[in-house]
């Protein structure tokens, strides 16, 4: 509850600071590039969250680590099918909590309401796969200072690091992925893009049913 | 002469449409002139749509100026537009659109080879006389015009240095021709009327004459051209004897018409030297500027914050929408079906604040104008010059309806559509705001004049048009405050009330009072002259809302005072 009050809080203060209509006149921004500059924020505080509460960096109430969910009795595939089930049905939740703040500023500024919907699209898959890496890695480090370490990791190399690879791989980047979405609509490349973090949180999946599966073996008396 | 016949191009099932377009005075454009543009329609088959003429401007800014088609089969409309050609190497862009289709489209290229720096116009029946602008070096250039083609609004005159008036039946001239001609003399053109003996001096033109054309003709030696003889009026210039001048020069309004006894169009005419001079002396004529400063446009506000009100009500409408997401979670968050609410209140908040922000974002367009009427001494007229600019701080357009026979001239960048037909106008920017100049010519009765009488000095108002509000005196950095209110039909003057204009802010800090500083400021330049400065509400030139408002609206007077 608190996780989601902050996060409705933030998005809330940028959307409210994004008011001003001197903003509108930066070269920078534009009127366009506000609602941009509010979805790619939405975007990558979404994913976060997203990936700290799949890894356990920020504990939520009934969330279990993959480690804690190998001594249950659930088969390892349906407990890797639900991290990133998790994942995914959490990034949706919080995509669609941030809509009426998406709105405010796509009316303020006169953007059309299609792009708030072409870069939840987008974000979701990537939260999702995102989320069960970050899940796996959960599994595979015990140390929390390691897990933490190849959280931050995961999300900048991507965010940052991807954005500076030559097109198309640019599209790697979530960040970039909103950009073109929400300028140039549904193309081609970012399918693509969005098909490979679905075909990631796949490999996520699989990977954590086999983590499952050897722990318990490992603890198998 | 600029003719270009522009063709359609076969477009399977639309109706061909011969397009002609004629654009310039004689075809010659002066860069950030008016210059008239005719457009003549010619279809095959039934047109029921809108000419569009799209005239880049300045910073990457266009007009486009439209005008509703209606065409039988076979039949053809003629449509006059006066554009501002900012660069001649950039081509007008001419659309017929029906139906939302572009059924017609062509470039008017003309190239800066017609771009020329000033246009002398002859309405004369002869296409010659007017070589000598070539020999005398420079880029003005000669525009022979016929009655049919003279233009019928005065802003078609912009480009013009001098009309000349020469041979043609002027009765045969319309109405609106008159007018056009009268005005843009009043306002500051200068006009040669060639005079031969008898010449019928029609009543339009008989104000502007600074001399009657006597039936005598006279043959001097050492001139070989015969001279009508001119009775000059009184306080009229003469150039030449003044038994038998060869010119008399007068004023009307701010413009200068000058008769010549002589016709330099004729053979003999051609041959005297001395006209050279004549021409010259005319040409070289200083002409006022406006009153109206351009550094007015620089005092409207060219953003509007958002009201604090609609800031307290979106936040607060962000507060209850996360309040009511964490009542929902918590209380239904974990029943089944639950997690149904929370996309209804994330919908229903989200209709709600999108409706209200862009409720919002309408609300914060607005237009604000400044307008000052400048008097017309001797025309009974004024140039109304209004600054107006269009606010749209979160982006789109506004639309306001323009005052009549307004000319409009995009300032700086942004994008303008001029609803000719509908004199309606829709401004958008950018940067959130399109700033615009409308300038008109109105009819205006009323004349100030300071009169000595029983040992005081008396500023009289006179003529049938209402009085200033709030008027000062202006005189060499100087102003005297009339007080506030109506003024009265008669004032004593006091000297002693005097005081000098030296600082910022004497007149106050509203846009009436910055507007005004401005105005006398420019008007330091005519230290000769004095001029009563005053609010004067007008209906007639302000832009108008859609629905009725007129913005921020200041309405100035200067009004010329006749001295002693």
């Amino acid at each position: 509850m608190a996780l989601v009050t902050v996060y409705l809080s933030v998005l809330a203060i940028l959307a409210l600071l994004s008011l001003p209509p001197d903003l509108g006149r930066l070269d920078d921004l534009r009127q366009e590039g506000l609602l941009l500059a509010f979805l790619v924020a939405a975007t990558v505080f979404a994913v976060y969250l997203t990936t700290a509460t799949a890894c356990g960096e920020i504990a939520i109430e009934g969330e279990k680590a993959v480690v804690d969910l190998a001594a249950s009795p659930f088969p390892p595939d349906v407990v890797a099918r639900g991290k990133v089930l998790t994942s995914t049905v959490f990034a949706m939740l919080l995509l669609l909590l941030a809509t009426p703040f998406s709105v405010i500023v796509a009316g303020i500024r006169g953007e059309s309401l299609l792009a708030v919907w072409r870069a939840a699209l987008v974000t979701v898959p990537v939260a999702a796969a995102l989320g069960g890496t970050v899940a796996l890695a959960g599994a595979v480090f015990d140390s929390d200072f390691a897990r933490s370490f190849v959280h931050w990791l995961l999300l900048l190399a991507l965010m940052v690091g991807a954005g500076a690879l030559p097109p198309p791989w640019n599209l790697l980047s979530p960040v970039r992925m909103v950009i073109v979405a929400v300028r140039d609509g549904l193309r081609v490349e970012v399918g693509l893009a969005a098909l490979l973090y679905a075909l990631l949180s796949v490999a996520a999946a699989a990977a954590i049913a086999r983590r499952v599966a050897r722990i318990r073996l490992t603890f198998q008396p | 002469m600029s003719l270009v016949l522009l063709t359609a191009g076969p477009v399977v099932g639309a109706p061909s449409i011969e397009l002609e377009a004629e654009l310039g005075l004689g075809g010659w454009v002066v860069p950030g002139r008016f210059a008239p543009l005719r457009v003549e329609i010619v279809a095959t088959s039934e047109v029921r749509g809108v000419l569009e003429v799209i005239v880049p401007g300045a910073g990457g800014g266009s007009i486009t100026h439209t005008h509703a088609l209606q065409l039988g089969a076979g039949t053809r409309q003629q449509i006059a537009f006066d554009v501002t050609v900012v660069d001649p190497r950039r081509p007008v862009t001419l659309l017929v659109r029906s139906d939302g289709e572009t059924i017609a489209r062509r470039e008017l290229a003309f190239g800066a080879a017609r771009a020329a720096e000033g246009v002398v116009v002859a309405l004369t029946p002869e296409r010659a006389g007017l070589e000598f602008l070539a020999a005398a070096g420079g880029r003005r250039r000669a525009a022979y015009l016929g009655e049919t083609t003279l233009p019928s609004r005065w802003q078609s005159y912009d480009a013009a240095d001098l009309v000349v008036l020469h041979g043609v039946p002027l009765r045969a001239l319309l109405p609106a021709q008159q007018e056009a001609l009268s005005g843009w003399v009043a306002q500051g053109g200068r006009l040669l009327v060639i005079a031969s003996a008898g010449l019928p001096v029609p009543a339009w033109l008989d104000p502007l004459l600074p001399a009657r054309v006597s039936s005598t003709v006279v043959r001097v030696p050492g001139i070989p051209v015969a001279l009508a003889r001119l009775i000059p009026e009184a306080g009229a210039g003469i150039t030449g004897g003044a038994d038998l001048p060869r010119a008399v020069r007068g004023r009307f309004g701010r413009g200068v018409v000058e008769i010549w006894a002589f016709d330099p169009f004729s053979a003999g005419g051609r041959a005297w030297p001395e006209r050279l001079r004549l021409w010259l002396a005319l040409l070289s004529t200083p002409r006022p500027e406006p009153a109206a400063p351009p550094a007015l446009a620089d005092e409207l506000p060219k953003t509007r914050p958002l009201p604090g009100s609609v800031q307290v009500i979106l936040a607060a409408l962000s507060i209850a929408y996360i309040v009511t997401v964490r009542v929902v979670l918590r209380r239904w968050g974990t029943r089944r079906a639950g997690w149904l609410l929370v996309p209804l209140v994330a919908g229903a908040f989200a209709t709600a604040l999108y409706a209200f922000a862009s409720g919002a974002r309408g609300a914060a367009r607005a237009i604000a104008q400044v307008s000052v009427m400048e008097a017309l001494p001797g025309a009974q007229r004024a140039r109304v010059t209004t600054f107006v600019s269009f606010i749209t701080p979160y982006g789109g357009s506004v639309t306001a309806r323009l005052p009549p026979d307004g000319a409009v001239r995009l300032l700086g960048e942004g994008r303008l559509i001029l609803d000719e037909g509908a004199h309606a106008v829709t401004g958008s920017a950018r940067s959130g705001m399109a700033a615009l100049q409308i300038t008109q010519i109105v009819d205006l009765d009323l004349r100030a004049s300071v009169v000595d009488a029983e040992e005081a000095l008396h500023l009289v108002l006179s003529g049938s048009g209402p009085p200033p509000l709030d008027g000062v005196l202006y005189r060499r950095r100087q102003i005297y405050r009339l007080g506030p209110g109506r003024l009265l039909p008669r004032t004593t003057l006091d000297a002693a009330r005097w005081v000098a204009l030296d600082r910022p802010g004497v007149l106050g800090i509203d846009l009436t009072a910055r507007a005004s500083e401005l105005l006398l400021a420019r008007l330091e330049d005519r230290p000769e002259e004095m001029w009563l400065v005053g609010r004067f509400p007008e209906e007639r030139t302000a832009l108008r809302l859609p629905g009725g408002g007129v913005g921020e609206s200041s309405q100035i007077i200067a009004l010329p005072v006749s001295l002693p």
